[in-house]
C-alpha cells in the first residue's frame, strides 16, 4: 500500500515534468514550422512528413497519426484535429485546444500571415509553458511528499 | 487502356470533392483517354471537355450533350473543398499561383482558378469569392517532336518558336523535344535546360520530376524566366534552352538575352491561326532578333500535339519573309519545299 501511494506521488510530479516537455516540443514545432514556411515554403503534406523524421519531435507522436490520416485523403483539418484530440499525454485540453485551433489556421493564408499565425500561438504556447513550470516546481515535490506521507499513514494505521 | 493516361487521370480525381469524384471514376475507359479538361463552377454543372467538345456529366457517371435536372451539380462547399485539395491544403504555397490564376497539381496537370481579384497598389494580393476551377489533363506524349528533331535539328540544333491555340499540345511537345535532343536522338546528348515556370513541364514533385525530359535535362523549377535564363547561362553551360508561353515584355527580355549569349531556344507563344501568328508583337520581336530558324504551327484542341505547318520566317531589310515549310507528306529530312513566300512589314 505504502509503495502504490509513493507510486501514485511519483506519477503525478512525472506527469507535470511531462507537460512542460511537451509544451517544450510544441514550441519547437511551431518553430521548426515557422522555418519550413519562410525558407522553403513547402506545401502541409510535404511538411509533415519532415517534422516526422526529426529527432527533436519524436514525442510528438500526433504528427505521425496526422500525416497517416493526412495521406488516407483527410482534409488537414481534420486529420490535425483528430491527431491531437487522440494523443494520450500529459498534456491538458487547453493545450492542446491551442494546438488544435493553430492547426486549423495552418495553410489557410499567405506565408506573411501563416509566419504571424506562428508567432501568436508561440506566445499562447510560451504562457502555456511558464503556468506547467509553476505548477511543476510548486506541486511537483508536494505530489510526492503527499504520496510517501500518505503511505506511512496507511502502514501506520495498518500495524 | 493507357496505363500512363489512366494514372494521369487518378492524379487529377484525387484533387476533386468526393461525390463528383465518385462519379467521374465511372466514366467508361475510353472516354478517359478523350477528357481534356474538368470544369467544375459553383451551382453548375459539371462540364468534361473531350475531343467531341464540351459535354455535361450526369448523375449516372454518362457524358451528355444536353443540360437536363440528372446533370451533377457543383455546391459551393464541394468547390471549396476541390480548391483546398488543388492546394495540397496549402494556400502559403499557392498563393502566387492562385493570384496568377492557376495552380500547378502533382502530374503536371494546370488548374485555372476565377474568382474576384484583391489588388494593393502593387497589384493582385489575393483571389476571393473563387467561382470556378478549370483541371486541365496534362499527357506526356512520347514521339510527337520527332518531326521537328528528324526533319529541322537534323544538320544542328535551331531554335524554334511553337506557336498554337489553347489546348493544342505546345507544351506536351516541347516537353518531348527536351526528351528527344537531351536523350541522344539527334546523335548526340544535347545539353538542355528547361525553365519551367508554372511546374508544369516537368512536374517536379519532392524534387523528382515526374516526366520524363530526357537523359542529359536540368531543371529550373518555379524559376522565372528572367532569373533562369541568367543562371543557366552562367552555371549550366547549356545548348538549348526551352520556354513555355512567352507572353510578356519581361519574358521576350529573358529569350533574347540568352539568344546573345549563342544557346538555341524552343518557346512557346499563344497563336491562333497564321494571321495571329504574323501580327503578333512578341512573335514578330522573336522573328526580328533573327536567331529563330523555324516557327512550328499546332493544329486545334481536336488534334492536340500535330503540326499543321511549319513557316521559315525570313527577315530582309527589317521586314519579315514568311516561307511555309511543308510536313504534309512532302518535307522529308529538311527539304526545304517554298509552297508560298509573303511579305510582311
Amino acid at each position: 500500500m505504502f509503495t502504490v501511494c509513493v507510486l501514485t506521488g511519483i506519477t503525478l510530479k512525472s506527469k507535470l515534468q511531462n507537460r512542460v516537455e511537451l509544451l517544450e516540443k510544441s514550441l519547437l514545432l511551431l518553430r521548426l514550422i515557422s522555418i519550413e514556411l519562410k525558407y522553403r515554403c513547402l506545401p502541409l503534406d510535404q511538411m509533415i512528413i519532415n517534422l516526422c523524421k526529426s529527432d527533436d519531435l519524436a514525442d510528438l507522436s500526433f504528427l505521425t497519426d496526422c500525416k497517416n490520416e493526412f495521406e488516407n485523403g483527410n482534409d488537414f483539418d481534420a486529420s490535425w484535429k483528430k491527431s491531437v484530440e487522440s494523443f494520450s499525454s500529459s498534456l491538458k485540453n487547453e493545450d492542446k485546444q491551442v494546438l488544435i485551433v493553430f492547426g486549423s489556421q495552418l495553410g489557410k493564408s499567405d506565408v506573411e500571415s501563416q509566419l504571424g499565425i506562428c508567432d501568436m500561438y508561440s506566445l499562447r504556447l510560451e504562457e502555456k509553458l511558464k503556468q506547467a513550470q509553476e505548477e511543476r516546481q510548486k506541486y511537483g515535490k508536494l505530489y510526492y511528499r503527499l504520496g510517501f506521507l500518505a503511505g506511512l499513514f496507511i502502514m501506520i494505521l495498518f500495524v | 487502356m493507357n496505363v500512363k493516361d489512366n494514372k494521369r487521370y487518378d492524379q487529377v480525381l484525387s484533387v476533386i470533392s468526393t461525390r463528383i469524384k465518385l462519379i467521374l471514376t465511372q466514366l467508361d475507359e475510353a472516354t478517359v483517354q478523350t477528357v481534356q479538361e474538368i470544369r467544375l463552377r459553383i451551382n453548375s454543372p459539371v462540364v468534361i471537355v473531350c475531343l467531341s467538345g464540351s459535354r455535361f456529366l450526369n448523375l449516372n457517371g454518362k457524358l451528355t450533350s444536353v443540360f437536363s435536372d440528372n446533370c451533377v451539380i457543383t455546391t459551393p462547399a464541394e468547390l471549396s473543398d476541390t480548391l483546398n485539395r488543388v492546394c495540397s491544403f496549402s494556400l502559403h504555397t499557392n498563393q502566387q499561383g492562385i493570384n496568377s490564376g492557376f495552380v500547378t497539381i502533382t502530374g503536371g496537370h494546370r488548374v485555372g482558378i476565377c474568382g474576384t481579384a484583391v489588388y494593393d497598389a502593387n497589384g493582385i494580393v489575393s483571389v476571393r469569392d473563387i467561382f470556378s476551377i478549370n483541371i486541365r489533363i496534362a499527357r506526356e506524349k512520347c514521339g510527337v517532336a520527332s518531326q521537328i528533331t528528324e526533319t529541322l535539328m537534323n544538320d544542328g540544333l535551331k531554335s524554334i518558336i511553337v506557336a498554337g491555340p489553347p489546348s493544342s499540345g505546345k507544351t506536351t511537345l516541347l516537353r518531348d523535344l527536351s526528351r528527344q535532343l537531351s536523350s541522344g536522338y539527334t546523335g548526340r546528348y544535347v545539353k538542355t535546360v528547361v525553365v519551367d515556370e508554372r511546374g508544369e513541364f516537368a512536374a517536379v514533385s519532392n524534387g523528382i520530376p515526374q516526366n520524363d525530359l530526357g537523359l542529359n535535362t536540368d531543371i529550373l523549377s518555379n524559376y522565372k524566366k528572367s532569373a533562369a535564363t541568367e543562371l543557366a547561362i552562367r552555371s549550366l553551360s547549356p545548348e538549348y534552352i526551352i520556354f513555355d508561353e512567352i507572353c510578356s515584355d519581361e519574358d521576350l527580355k529573358s529569350v533574347e538575352k540568352g539568344l546573345n549569349s549563342g544557346v538555341n531556344f524552343a518557346v512557346s507563344v499563344h497563336a491562333s491561326n497564321e494571321y495571329e501568328l504574323r501580327n503578333k508583337p512578341i512573335i514578330r520581336r522573336l522573328i526580328l532578333s533573327q536567331c529563330f530558324s523555324y516557327i512550328v504551327m499546332l493544329k486545334n484542341f481536336n488534334s492536340p500535339c500535330e503540326i499543321d505547318n511549319i513557316i521559315r520566317p525570313e527577315v530582309r531589310e527589317n521586314e519579315i519573309y514568311w516561307t511555309d515549310f511543308s510536313v504534309h507528306g512532302m518535307c522529308s529530312y529538311g527539304d526545304n519545299i517554298e509552297i508560298q513566300t509573303s511579305k510582311s512589314s
